[in-house]
């Protein structure tokens, strides 16, 4: 669609020259987001500083009809971020005060342009002033936290590498602000754990910007233990690497974190600028953080050692200090970038399924690589059972992409099959809008649809996503 | 109430489904007209096929303990007694994950549980006497929020029948799951006024190496607590417990801090965990407390809260920022107003769990005020007709 000038200049009003974008070519950077698959250009971008703002944004789509798509710093892997029917794209980019560190309520206010790992490095600082304390953190910790903003990862819901011991984004939001599709202003919640009425904060987290624009949150922080350990194990089975992660979980011990790499991923990441020291020659490892006291995660950690060994591990190392385990970790949170020494482009799955069948999906993925001739590297929150298939392909072949595309809408229908779910963490957005009635009827989704129009009734926000149309 | 709905009921349903009301399903002085007692989702689904086309007001229910709670209902012609309607309980102790029927006792479910060493992490109050169904469908939780969060955070996947009569699945039961909107988390606590849970599937916790439990005769600061790494805490008319769980030498640490501020009565193992649970029941406050109000605020704001009522039982929650109070009586709705505005001035929220009927007929038990217009339509979508528990929960819907 086509903005007329007289819209243009109402958005100017409210944000000024310097905050909007018109210009064909600077709106090309909006064209796309991080899943770079599709692309669609919208017709002015702009860059709201304040609620306010984004209420007087959103009246003027709402009297005119405009759609409006919310932007983080997009990195929406399922092309959540794409304006596919055009109109306004608003970036919540400097809106990225963080606005109330409450530690005795153990809360943080920000803004929804915040990046997330800003959140917990505004926490550190706070333990250097008051280093009697152990501090605090925001634990929903996605991959992409060095970039993501806390309004995209509440709009996917975003997990992490804690988020067997801490939950999902949602499960550590307290409270929300949010701009209606009408421009009103709304709050939700409180510092409170609990609020009366339906969980609307729940409803519109992860309803992928359809609903309202998420413009300040609340969140849960929690303290830090004593001592945290690591540890890291290298399998020559991807079988071996499973049993260990189902003889962990059964053993009683809550890992705060439990990942999986097979070969293809960890020697990508070795391959580059952020290679941790990984087992090259593993079929697989794992990487563990326990925590507790210094005791307490002493003993866990050598239990876990103990399940490992049992379970064919051929190496397990425990950090000696956090600033290997930093280097583990650190290599880990770029497994996804990696990937561009391998190949010059990838598609990242995101499948979810139950932890005992991952032998059997990583066979099946292997099977639909070979089938399509594509080399796929597995990242794999092995605590909550989300699989990451990182599909290599070079999209200057023709017809590749396409290819690759199929690749992982085979990979998804499996992780259905075999009882998981189409997508953990990165939403349905464009890409996967097709396959979402594989887990929900015509009538289940149609329910959907009318909580969708109790908030956007003009079907204004972020059109085009999960819904098949 | 129209005879042909009971009749259409009749000609679908067995002999036993349909029962004469007793002062058991009395609720809030309402007798319905009519008790249908399914005996599986089949025969539910069709029972609320046909009320709802007839448009008649329903209130369902399992073991009847928390029937004291919500407003007093705007209507009330059909009780459904779903107590033996769906009893299954499915541990998956691998997984982590486990699947329970409404109408299981939460005691039960722990106790079958625990024999693949495997427990609901959640200890909401009337867990003595709740069934599956009404914890979930209440969001009911207690102190052990504070390490594994909310009934509803570790609720998975919800089947429900819908008012209507449809029956729905709302999530996949994956820890990670962002496809489609998260109805799931709409169901748990909305008290019956959606539709009918009839399953839900939660995340478990192991059983862990060592539990135990210390009584404290005096409250310790909240910080102060918080440093001593509690799973839980718990403080009941002045006398304060905290829970620790984990391996032993974990368990070890923590009770040898606590020694250095306080001295404390230990107890452990099964023991530990008994009496836990008979104090997150607050089975003595429900039965003795005419008056029950519980109040919701951030943390560090509960003691200011609890210094504006006199009451008679205090069963406070200080980590997760919860207390409910027990009054002997009733309290005007001037009063009542006045301490919700003060609490809510703390960021809070106040809720009336139980009081005298006419106190409650003056008040609404809630007290939300924001975002009941959104409320509302969100019902709509699923009960356009009120069928459910009709002006039972916020704001009178």
């Amino acid at each position: 669609m086509v903005l007329s000038r007289e819209i243009i200049n109402k958005l100017i009003s409210i944000v000024g020259e310097d905050n909007i974008i018109t210009d064909d070519v600077e709106l090309m950077v909006y064209e796309a987001d991080g899943s770079l698959v599709y692309t669609a250009k919208p017709d002015v971008v702009v860059f709201p500083r304040s609620t306010e703002e984004v209420a007087k944004i959103v009246k003027v789509a709402w009297e005119n009809r405009i759609p409006i798509v919310g932007r983080g710093s997009g990195t929406s892997l399922s092309g959540g971020a794409l304006p596919i029917e055009g109109g306004i794209v608003i970036s919540l980019a400097r809106m990225n005060r963080i606005l109330e560190l409450d530690i005795e309520n153990e809360t943080a206010t920000v803004e929804a342009g915040v990046i997330n790992l800003w959140v917990s490095d505004a926490l550190a600082k706070l333990n250097y002033q008051y280093p009697i304390d152990l501090g605090y953190y925001f634990p929903a910790d996605p991959g992409s936290q060095r970039v993501s903003t806390i309004g995209g990862n509440i709009s996917h819901n975003a997990g992490g590498v804690k988020c067997f011991k801490y939950g999902v984004t949602v499960n550590n939001v307290r409270g929300l602000k949010v701009v209606l599709p009408n421009g009103e202003i709304r709050f939700f919640g409180g510092k409170v754990i609990e609020s009366p009425g339906y969980d609307v904060i729940g409803i519109i987290s992860g309803s992928e910007g359809t609903m309202a624009i998420v413009t300040e949150a609340v969140l849960r922080i929690v303290s830090n233990y004593e001592s945290v350990k690591t540890i890291l194990a290298a399998f020559n089975s991807i079988e071996d690497a499973g049993l260990a992660v189902s003889r962990i979980i059964s053993s009683g011990i809550r890992p705060v974190a439990l990942e999986f790499m097979d070969r293809i991923a960890v020697n990508a990441i070795e391959a580059g600028p952020w290679g941790g020291g990984l087992p090259t020659d593993a079929e697989a490892i794992l990487l563990i953080d326990v925590e507790g006291s210094e005791p307490g995660a002493v003993a866990e950690a050598n239990r876990i050692v103990d399940i490992l060994k049992s379970s064919g591990a051929y190496m397990v190392k425990l950090a000696k200090d956090r600033a290997e385990a930093n280097r583990w970790w650190s290599a880990r949170k770029q497994a996804f970038g990696a990937m561009g020494f391998v190949g010059p482009n990838y598609i990242t799955g995101d499948g979810t399924i139950p932890r005992k069948k991952l032998p059997e999906a990583l066979y099946r993925i292997r099977e639909i690589g070979n089938k399509y001739g594509f080399r796929i590297a597995n990242v794999f929150h092995a605590g909550d059972g989300n699989l990451h298939p990182l599909i290599l392909y070079d999209e200057r072949r023709p017809g590749e992409r396409e290819k690759a595309l199929q690749a992982e809408d085979e990979i998804l229908r499996m992780c259905v099959e075999i009882g998981g779910t189409i997508t953990g963490e990165h939403g349905v957005g464009y890409h996967k809008r097709h396959l979402i009635s594989l887990l929900y009827t015509d009538y289940e989704l149609d329910v959907m649809k009318r909580i969708k129009s109790v908030f956007d009734p003009l079907g204004i926000m972020n059109p085009g996503k999960i819904f098949p149309r | 109430m129209s005879l042909s709905v009971i009749k259409n009921i009749e000609r679908e349903v067995g002999n036993d489904s349909i029962k004469e009301p007793s002062n058991d399903y009395v609720v809030d002085g309402l007798v319905p007209k009519v008790v249908l007692y399914p005996r599986d989702i089949n025969e539910l689904s069709i029972m609320m096929r046909n009320i709802n086309r007839a448009g008649l007001k329903v209130i369902p229910m399992v073991n009847k303990s928390k029937l004291f709670l919500g407003n007093v209902p705007k209507g009330y012609d059909v009780a459904i007694d779903l107590s033996r309607v769906h009893r299954i309980i499915e541990p998956d102790p691998e997984e982590m994950v486990g699947i329970y029927g409404i109408s299981v006792p939460f005691m039960e479910v722990q106790r079958e549980l625990s024999r693949v060493d495997r427990r609901l992490p959640i200890d909401p109050p009337l867990s003595s006497r709740s069934s599956i169904g009404g914890i979930f469908s209440c969001n009911l939780f207690g102190p052990l929020a504070y390490v594994f969060m909310s009934t509803r955070d570790i609720t998975l996947r919800v089947r429900a029948v819908m008012p209507d009569g449809t029956v729905v699945r709302w999530g996949t039961g994956m820890i990670k799951d962002v496809a489609g909107y998260n109805i799931k988390r709409l169901y748990i606590g909305s008290c019956g006024s959606l539709g009918i849970i009839y399953e839900v599937m939660t995340r478990l916790a192991a059983m862990p190496e060592v539990i135990a439990v210390a009584r404290l005769d005096r409250e310790l600061d909240l910080l102060v607590t918080r440093r001593l790494k509690p799973f839980g805490v718990v403080v009941i008319n002045g006398t304060m417990y905290l829970r620790f769980e984990g391996v032993k030498d974990e368990v070890e640490y923590r009770l040898s801090k606590l020694t250095e501020v306080s001295r404390a009565e230990v107890f452990y193992g099964a023991e530990a965990d008994d009496h836990w649970y008979r104090l997150t029941s607050m089975d003595q406050l429900f039965e003795n407390y005419d008056l029950i109000m519980k109040v919701i605020l951030p943390q560090y704001k509960l003691g200011d809260a609890l210094s504006l009522v006199k009451a008679d039982y205090v069963v406070k929650m200080p980590m997760i920022g919860e207390a409910y109070l027990g009054l002997r009586g009733a309290l005007s709705p001037d009063i009542i107003n006045a301490i919700r505005n003060r609490v809510s001035e703390l960021g809070g929220y106040l809720i009336i769990v139980k009081a005298p009927l006419e106190m409650k007929r003056s008040i609404d038990i809630w007290g939300l005020q924001q975002n009941l217009d959104i409320m509302a339509k969100l019902k709509a979508v699923f009960d356009p007709n009120n069928v459910m528990s009709y002006g039972r929960f916020v704001g009178g819907i």
